[in-house]
């Protein structure tokens, strides 16, 4: 279903910015960022909607990052997914956070579609357990999808078939093993996955 | 055996080179000489790509770090390989661009919580990267960041992947760097912090690693900047000797 690579990108979210305030500017990282912090979601990662996520045993919580996931084309605009990025919630963003963000299944991804015309303001909306726990909009991002591509483009090519996850809200919601989860946004199927707990070893 | 990835009669194909190193055959039984062949980086479509920071001791020490208490784990894209014999485009705007000569890991058996004394049941074999750092874009966040470690064209992959059978102790290795013939880095895979089997144990106590993906094992002591038109060799004992060459981006 995925042929490319799944980047994503850290703190492009507004509010999530300004809420950490001060402390961009402190130990132990000295200013505010310059660049796209970008990650990499890895193949193993990848899930499909409808899928049972299994958190493993020493997980006891994920933080559920919902987003659009700009797929590159070999031609002509993009098409775009609906995207969980899930991750063990983590206070620091000094290091490469690989065993929070890239256990097997935490990257489901929806089915392509065009995006909206408006998915620069697209609101995008989370429900866990049935019940609706967040809700954000891309307005809030700090570098919009078309900035992102800009600027990442001065260092590295993306290619087709690469997704691009265009930021994650600082506030997104946590969920549990037993836990369904279903995001939506306007002009989009919906993304729904449940977190199944590991079985005893 | 050695494995070659390479691009003949119009498409890719996989191909063991010759115990002379003078051709390499094909799955169809033919075969090419070594010097009319097309070299593709020995990388698996779609593999993951692992690569440490402050693996080798005497490389932290250098940097002003203390050498790590669990792996300095960072992810790479595709888009950065390039293969021997191929040029990696210095960056226009930045000219602390250095080389580092890494032995990497081949991954040929699904692993999922393998223990470090099983760990190297999984490895297929070993091939050799130039893992370049450009220090000007360095940033605390998620560092090494992508700008500075994940660049178009900035990691030489290669030549060939080599049978772990015919490496044997991957932790007893010489690797070395040369630019323009003068050795800038040299050590021994002996000193790494996480030896392979360990990071196998680590990487796959929380994720699966699939046959293809490989782990970049970091570099010892040696900052070297270069510029263009430098020839670069990084060799690592009983793996081979990768050569490339440093361009300008466009």
């Amino acid at each position: 279903m995925i042929g490319g690579t799944a980047y994503g990108v850290a703190l492009n979210d507004r509010e999530q910015v300004a809420a950490l305030g001060d402390a961009l500017g402190e130990k132990p990282y000295g200013k505010p960022p310059v660049a796209p912090i970008l990650y990499i979601k890895p193949r193993n990662c990848f899930a499909a909607s409808g899928s049972a996520v299994t958190l493993p045993g020493d997980v006891a919580e994920v933080a559920v990052g919902a987003t659009i996931a700009i797929e590159r084309a070999l031609a002509g605009p993009p098409v775009a997914r609906l995207a969980i990025d899930l991750f063990v919630p983590h206070a620091s963003f000094y290091r490469p956070a690989i065993a929070e963000r890239c256990r097997d299944g935490f990257l489901p991804l929806g089915p392509a579609s065009a995006p909206p015309a408006d998915l620069a303001s697209i609101e995008i909306v989370t429900h866990i357990g049935g019940a609706e726990r967040h809700r954000w909009s891309l307005s809030r991002l700090v570098r919009d999808p078309a900035a992102l591509e800009r600027e990442i483009a001065t260092f590295m090519t993306l290619a087709p078939g690469d997704l691009l996850l265009c930021g994650i809200a600082g506030d997104a919601p946590t969920a549990r093993a037993g836990d369904t989860i279903e995001v939506t946004a306007e002009g989009f199927a919906p993304l729904a996955v449940s977190l199944v707990a590991e079985q005893a070893r | 055996m050695k494995r070659v990835r390479l691009i003949h009669a119009g498409r890719e194909q996989w191909g063991v080179v010759s115990s002379d190193e003078q051709a390499i055959a094909l799955a169809d039984g033919s075969t090419v000489g070594w010097d009319a062949a097309t070299l593709l980086p020995p990388v698996t479509p779609g593999a993951t790509v692992f690569a440490l920071g402050l693996n080798y001791a005497d490389h932290s020490v250098e940097l002003g770090f203390k050498p790590p208490s669990q792996p300095l784990v960072f992810l790479k894209g595709p888009n950065g390989f390039v293969a021997h014999g191929g040029v990696s485009p210095k960056p226009r705007d930045a000219d602390q661009m250095h080389p580092e000569c890494e032995l990497v890991a081949v991954i040929g058996r699904t692993a999922r919580r393998v223990a470090a004394s099983e760990a190297l049941d999984h490895v297929a074999g070993y091939t050799i990267a130039c893992d370049y750092a450009v220090r000007e874009f360095l940033e605390n966040y998620y560092r090494p960041n992508l700008r500075v470690k994940n660049r178009d064209g900035l990691t030489p992959i290669g030549p060939w992947i080599v049978d772990a059978a015919d490496v044997g102790d991957p932790q007893a290795l010489a690797l070395s760097t040369t630019v323009n013939g003068t050795t800038v880095q040299s050590g021994s895979t002996g000193d790494m912090v996480f030896p392979v089997a360990e990071l196998i144990a680590y990487l796959s106590g929380f994720m699966t690693l699939s046959p293809g993906d490989m782990i970049l094992t970091g570099t010892p002591h040696g900052v070297h900047f270069v510029g263009e038109g430098d020839e670069v060799a990084c060799t690592v004992e009983r793996v081979g000797r990768l050569v490339h060459r440093v361009g300008l981006q466009a």
